[in-house]
């Protein structure tokens, strides 16, 4: 591994992009991969433009806002996507269903504060596919819940002045009917 | 130090707030009941609220589907008569708020079916004139 420059590749499929988050961390993803999030396609593209001569295999992409933990689950859903992509890459029925199937045991494993912190990855990346996925399950988590279950889930107080908030609660009193036990 | 644990504390408490574009996403993703209810939640929720540019108006979260009936109790229909007024008074209210914040509507909901036409007609047409002044993407 830490010879990479000795061993270039033509290949651009195979080509590793190293991705270094805010906590430091260092991550060697495939291209393929890397592509998926448009922040670093773009910075990629850009770095390309301008060194068009310069032939190297390896880019570092720094990534101020991202920290190392969404990285790491967003990677692994990337890849998990494009592979179940390409195993039914003329069946778009077939690929859904696996789709559907890997995110709900996928949502089993991610805990509700993680969530928060995997949509402002995702959307810092640009990685529209998991931006759509992550709200997707927030809404359906959210959906006929109390406001004190929905700031938990979160992780939010509320901020407003005393009075605001009965306020509120009194315009919105026809939301509040019928919502689900805590 | 204790100024640093203070900015730190500041940013964490930043970090559980999404931007308000992702607040949008997740409020198109839900019924109207579920959405207005979020404008509870925090400062940040509530602007997202009042700029979410859908509108629906659904006389089911009033429970004001009934129709007055002359067999019915006087007592039940004066009931179902107060939903409605309630339910009208309610877009009355948030179609003035959405004027008063100048906020760029882009869907229009009105889901209704009352048969009162003499009472309900004007201000359906008041409403869709509203709408239609905005150039929204109409729904009913």
């Amino acid at each position: 591994m830490s010879n990479q420059s000795e061993s270039p590749n033509p290949t651009s499929s195979s080509n590793k992009i190293t991705l270094k988050t805010s906590d430091n961390e260092v991550f060697e993803v495939e291209e393929a991969v890397a592509m998926k999030f448009c922040t670093v396609k773009q910075y990629f593209d850009d770095e390309n433009n301008n060194n068009v001569t310069s032939g190297t295999s390896t880019t570092l992409i720094p990534l101020p806002n991202v920290e190392s933990h969404p990285l790491a689950i967003l990677i692994t859903y990337c890849k998990k996507h494009l592979e179940i992509k390409a195993n039914n890459a003329d069946n778009k029925k077939e690929m859904e269903i696996d789709m559907e199937h890997y995110e709900r045991e996928f949502l089993k494993n991610v805990m509700p504060q993680e969530l928060t912190e995997l949509i402002l990855a995702a959307n810092y990346l640009n990685f529209k596919e998991a931006l759509d996925f992550f709200c997707r399950a927030v809404a359906s988590a959210i959906q006929n819940k109390s406001v004190e279950y929905v700031r938990k889930f979160f992780g939010l107080e509320s901020d407003f002045k005393p009075g605001e908030e009965e306020k509120l609660r009194e315009e919105f009193a026809w939301s509040f009917e019928g919502v689900d036990e805590d | 130090m204790e100024l640093q644990r203070k900015q730190s504390k500041q940013e964490d408490e930043q970090m559980c707030d999404l931007p308000e574009p992702i607040i949008h996403k997740i409020l198109f993703l839900l019924n109207t009941k579920d959405a207005a209810r979020t404008s509870v939640l925090s400062k940040t929720w509530q602007r997202a609220w009042t700029s979410f540019p859908r509108i629906s108006f659904e006389e089911l979260d009033f429970k004001a589907g009934d129709i007055e009936q002359p067999n019915y109790y006087p007592k039940t229909n004066k009931a179902i008569k107060m939903k409605k007024e309630s339910f009208m008074a309610h877009i009355d209210k948030n179609l003035q708020s959405f004027l008063a914040h100048n906020s760029n509507v882009g869907e229009f909901t009105l889901n209704l079916t009352y048969h009162d036409k003499e009472f309900v007609l004007p201000r359906v047409v008041k409403w869709l004139t509203f709408a239609t002044e905005r150039k929204v993407k109409m729904n009913r």
